[in-house]
């Protein structure tokens, strides 16, 4: 069980943001105990994805659109007590906010059996309304180094990673199998 | 007058129903446009990678592109309209699996898969097709530990990089070495389709 915070102490730490977050890092005296992460702030669980080597995040967006909401900055802005960045291009808002507990406690999780490609986190452009904008959803395009779409993975495959994701916590996982459409080449996993 | 207003009624409802009718059809008729449309753009936009100069482009170029193609042909193999021929068979309790996936003459995509008993897979390689059925990518997975997955794309000349688009240097043996072994797996698959032609013209 990862150290946790409740809807309470969302506040405390939302406060504490401003004091400019968390400097561990893994290795000795680090957050990690083998690889369970022992964070107990939002800012130590961000460190905890950003030294955790099953966890890659992407540096840049498939639109090339240059900005400071990649998923590699929203995921270091968190770590740094600071608020993560939406892009301002398509439907993206174009404003700030901190990324949701269950879902950086869901993405330690799902990296515990799989090493993970997240492409977008609360940048990129989403439609209207997207739980991206609001820190509560992510977008994997690579698990295990395999490119998340029906001619790259099995069938199989796709279906133990959207229930590994449902383990981990997501309330809502979009697939290649379950919605070919939109999501042909990346799982959207809400929590 | 009583039968003046009715006549007036009939013609005014006759008026409208046809009015409806006409604009339901505009309506259906500027649907079906905009698929036409969607369609076009994907072709459009996959015609326009292709004749890039890839070996210029930096690593975000490369990685947006990658995915844009990718996600081309991910969306073509799971159209209903896209038809697809399998071969398969049993070697050493693992099913060995060609997935060719194509509309009329046009191949899109080939998938090469082989799984164990348990379903888990072991090897991976799949090739995507420009318009006149020329080879134009293959990317192969063959090692669940190292989990790397290495990718050659033909545009102008012919790229390798790993699953997250990172360029990876090849001398011109290894890339003689890469386009042999890829002509020679793509022709031994396509011995089970003989009836789709096909090209692998990489330099």
């Amino acid at each position: 069980m990862l150290g946790g915070t409740n809807t309470d102490d969302e506040q405390f730490w939302n406060f504490m943001r401003g004091s400019g977050g968390s400097t561990y890092r893994n290795g000795p005296g680090g957050l990690y105990t083998g690889n369970e992460c022992k964070a107990l702030s939002p800012m130590q669980l961000a460190e905890c994805i950003l030294a955790n080597p099953n966890i890659q995040l992407a540096d840049s967006h498939v639109s090339k659109v240059v900005d400071a909401a990649y998923a590699s900055m929203n995921m270091t802005d968190e770590a740094n007590g600071l608020m993560a960045h939406t892009s301002c291009y398509g439907n993206a808002p174009c404003a700030e906010t901190t990324l949701s507990t269950d879902l950086m406690k869901g993405i330690l999780d799902l990296a515990k059996n799989y090493r993970i490609s997240i492409s977008e986190i609360v940048g990129g452009s989403h439609s209207k309304g997207s739980a991206h904008y609001s820190g509560d959803c992510i977008d994997v395009n690579l698990i295990n180094g395999i490119h998340v779409d029906v001619n790259h993975l099995t069938s199989n495959a796709i279906i133990a990673f959207r229930n590994a994701a449902y383990a981990a916590g997501a309330k809502k996982v979009l697939d290649p199998l379950n919605e070919p459409i939109n999501h042909s080449n990346h799982f959207h996993i809400q929590w | 007058m009583k039968s003046t207003f009715r006549i007036i009624c009939l013609v005014s409802i006759v008026m409208l129903i046809s009015h409806n009718y006409s604009w339901s059809q505009a309506i259906i008729s500027k649907k079906l446009g905009t698929i036409a449309e969607i369609a076009t753009q994907m072709i459009i936009r996959l015609d326009d990678h292709s004749k890039i100069k890839i070996q210029n482009l930096s690593h975000e170029e490369l990685y947006s592109k990658g995915e844009i193609i990718r996600e081309f042909f991910a969306k073509t193999s799971s159209n209903p309209s896209t038809k697809n021929k399998i071969y398969s068979e049993k070697k050493n309790n693992n099913e060995t699996s060609i997935n060719l996936y194509y509309q009329t003459k046009r191949v899109y995509v080939i998938v090469h898969r082989i799984v164990n008993t348990t379903g888990d897979m072991l090897f991976n390689k799949v090739f995507y097709f420009d318009y006149d059925n020329n080879c134009i990518y293959c990317s192969e997975w063959t090692d669940k530990t190292k989990m790397t997955y290495t990718n050659a794309m033909y545009w102008e000349s012919l790229v390798r990089f790993d699953a997250d688009y990172n360029r990876i240097e090849i001398d011109p043996a290894q890339k003689k070495q890469i386009i042999q072994s890829t002509k020679l797996s793509l022709d031994s698959l396509m011995q089970h389709f003989p009836e789709f032609k096909y090209s692998l013209n990489w330099k």
